[in-house]
């Protein structure tokens, strides 16, 4: 049995961690996925800076739209420190900046809420077959 | 009247000249003639007056003398008894017939003087004074002759005896009784006629005078009429040749005034200075219409100029409520559209838990008391429901945001050349499948006529198909609407139409559907404005496609339609290419 997926969800709604973690319950029992949920982009960055955290997260899931450093400046940051994590960006805006800006900064892929779950499941696991081999 | 059309011709000082000068002189010229007339008749009047005078003058002397020479020489009879008598009484002859000769001489002098002048207007009374001369001439000198030399011929002392005296009585008194004095005083008798005569010619010079004193008088008199009476026609000619035109030029004034005609022109009467008034009354007056024309057309311009600020600055204001709604309503709908989704994901979640722990329920009904367990089922059953509902309405509410986002959405759009025939076919036959796929009873014709040849057009292809495909489905609908309660006889049908129209596409999309009210029409491109049951429709759609062509592609968009008939849905789109900076980019 492989190792579940580390997921960090950055989100300044708190109701995000149980609706994911209700969302995902199958995959979560299964081990397949494993969630850590932060408020801030500063919250986040000091989760990654430990030591648990660097080995143990392969995807970040970053909000957009948060009070105090937003999520493009927190994905321009994590991309200089850490160049190996895959970002998905998950806005409420579907607008085509915000999405050029993710894509110059290094973001994996853009999602638009609402969140369409299936899908995320998917790209969530197939990222698996790619990083899973190297580890 | 050619008198008048003369005077108005002359300048109204010079008429007043001329009215004055025609009077005076004519009261001058009337005097005086009447002077000379009377004058001249008065004098020839008086002239014939002395002259009848002077010759009753010397006809009296002469027949004085005469009648005097006949009483004395008659007294020579009675006094030849007495010498010194009848010398004294003879002496009184010679001296009588001593006026006789000169008086006589007088006479043939006054006839010659007479007939020299030629003056033969009284030939009657000449005639019979010549005819008198010619009878008598002679007869005095002779009688006077005869008698001196009878009394030469006494001798002195011839009445020295009686039969002397006697003798010299007989022969006096033979003489006296001779045919020569007898004419002698038949000389007496005629001149009594011809005095008469001439005292009858002088009453005739008399009353003659008097004549030509009345004549003088009348002339006077009638010239003192003529130029009062002409003066007084004058007067009124001249004054009314001044006072008709201005009395005119009063009416038109006040015409003018009182009913706005300023069109009017006073009459010009003549080159008077009445004319002249007349004339700049009416150049005044062309002015005062140029003017007032350049007011109106001044007025006018201002007036449109003023509609159109007017219904540009009610375009601007509406075109900011929409901006400013149009940014409101992308606010509000970020802000709800974050809960909107948790409420989304946790019924969704709840949806499936609640089947779950059903699922799980059931497989423990062996192990639960019976009535506990249906009561359980029961509730669990509704709660279930609920779930769903909330569901069903979080989805609804979603739906609904994201219409409005759509119309506030960013403008982040593609231009480039569409096929409007291209783009109107897809969105009818995807409209179509549509409907077909949630009715399978539904069905229409298509009646499809698209213009040949039709140039492509500058403008955003997935608005534009937008537009196309909300028509057409909201033409579904009604036809659909339509087809539920009308017979089997009724063919459902869309009617498409493209044309060119030069600057412009124009396309036509036309269903014999449900058709709507007047009060309907005016509202359809209203925000939130829908006819569709609850969750059916958003009230976007309309409101959505109408700024899209409107503002975005500056084109129009109307609607024609007949409640129970049809619905046509007009749209025209400006060929040229329009900047895309002109649509206005929303919120980011």
């Amino acid at each position: 049995m492989t190792k579940p997926i580390h997921v960090l969800v950055v989100d300044d709604e708190p109701d995000v961690e149980p609706m994911f973690r209700q969302k995902f319950r199958k995959e979560i029992k299964a081990k397949e996925i494993d969630f850590h949920f932060e408020l801030s982009a500063v919250a986040a960055l000091a989760y990654l800076s430990s030591s648990e955290a660097r080995t143990e997260v392969t995807l970040i899931l970053s909000d957009i739209n948060m009070p105090g450093m937003n999520g493009l400046e927190l994905l321009r940051v994590i991309k200089e420190k850490y160049t190996n994590l895959t970002v998905f960006m998950v806005t409420a805006y579907g607008d085509e900046q915000s999405r050029k800006i993710a894509e110059d900064y290094g973001a994996s892929s853009f999602v638009n809420k609402p969140v369409d779950f299936s899908q995320l499941k998917q790209d969530i696991l197939s990222l698996v077959n790619h990083t899973s081999a190297p580890v | 009247m050619l008198g008048a059309a003369w005077l108005s011709h002359l300048k109204v000082n010079q008429r007043i000249t001329l009215g004055f000068s025609l009077a005076l002189g004519l009261s001058f010229a009337g005097t005086g003639i009447g002077i000379l007339v009377g004058s001249f008749y008065q004098d020839r009047a008086l002239a014939t007056e002395s002259l009848a005078r002077e010759r009753i003058n010397i006809l009296s002397s002469l027949q004085a003398g005469v009648l005097q020479t006949r009483t004395h020489q008659q007294q020579l009879i009675p006094l030849s008894e007495s010498p010194t008598d009848f010398q004294e009484e003879y002496s009184h002859i010679l001296k009588h017939s001593a006026t006789i000769r000169t008086v006589w001489g007088n006479l043939n002098e006054f006839l010659e003087e007479k007939i020299e002048r030629g003056r033969r207007d009284e030939t009657s009374d000449i005639t019979k004074l010549v005819a008198f001369i010619e009878t008598y001439d002679g007869v005095p000198s002779t009688y006077l002759e005869e008698l001196d030399s009878l009394v030469t011929s006494l001798s002195p002392n011839a009445l020295d005896t009686a039969e002397d005296i006697s003798n010299t009585q007989q022969q006096l008194l033979s003489f006296t009784n001779s045919d020569l004095a007898i004419t002698f005083d038949g000389i007496s008798d005629e001149l009594s006629d011809i005095i008469s005569d001439a005292n009858t010619q002088l009453e005739i010079a008399r009353q003659n005078a008097d004549a030509a004193q009345r004549l003088h008088n009348w002339v006077i008199l009638l010239s003192m009429v003529l130029s009062a009476g002409s003066a007084a026609l004058l007067a009124f000619v001249i004054s009314r040749s001044i006072s008709k035109p201005l009395e005119a030029m009063e009416k038109t004034a006040l015409d003018i005034t009182q009913n706005d005609r300023f069109s009017l022109r006073a009459e010009v009467s003549g080159n008077d200075e009445v004319g002249t008034v007349a004339t700049s009354f009416n150049l005044l007056l062309e002015r005062v219409e140029n003017l007032l024309q350049e007011q109106r057309k001044r007025t006018e311009e201002l007036t449109e100029t003023n509609l159109k600020l007017v219904s540009t600055r009610n375009q601007m204001v509406a075109q900011e409520k929409l901006a400013s709604l149009g940014s409101l309503t992308a606010g509000i709908a970020h802000e709800i559209k974050n809960p909107l989704n948790f409420v989304n994901n946790f019924s969704e979640l709840s949806v499936e838990l609640a089947d779950e722990l059903n699922e799980e329920f059931d497989a423990q009904k062996d192990h639960i008391e019976a009535e506990t367990f249906s009561e359980i089922t029961e509730i669990l059953e509704v709660l279930r429901g609920n779930l769903r509902k909330i569901d069903h309405h979080g989805k609804r509410a979603d739906k609904i945001v994201a219409s409005m986002l759509m119309h506030s959405r960013s403008g982040a759009t593609e231009w480039t050349d569409v096929d409007i025939n291209a783009s109107v076919s897809d969105a009818i036959n995807l409209a179509y499948h549509g409907m077909r796929a949630k009715q399978s009873d539904f069905n229409l014709e298509f009646d499809t006529d698209y213009a040949e040849n039709l140039a492509t057009i500058q403008a955003c292809p997935q608005d534009l198909n937008r537009v196309f495909l909300n028509i057409a489905n909201n033409a579904c609908y009604a036809i659909y609407q339509r087809q539920l309660v009308e017979s089997k006889d009724f063919t459902p049908r869309m009617k498409v139409r493209t044309r060119d129209r030069g600057e412009a596409v124009e396309v036509h999309i036309r269903d014999n559907g449900t058709g709507m009210p007047p009060e309907i029409q005016a509202k359809i491109f209203d925000q939130f404005f829908t006819t569709k049951p609850a969750g059916e429709g958003t009230g976007l759609g309309l409101s959505l496609s109408y700024g899209i062509i409107t503002e975005q592609h500056k084109g129009t968009m109307q609607v024609e339609s007949e409640e129970g008939i049809y619905t046509d849905f007009i749209i025209m789109l400006p060929k040229r290419s329009i900047e895309k900076s002109e649509f206005r980019e929303s919120n980011a």
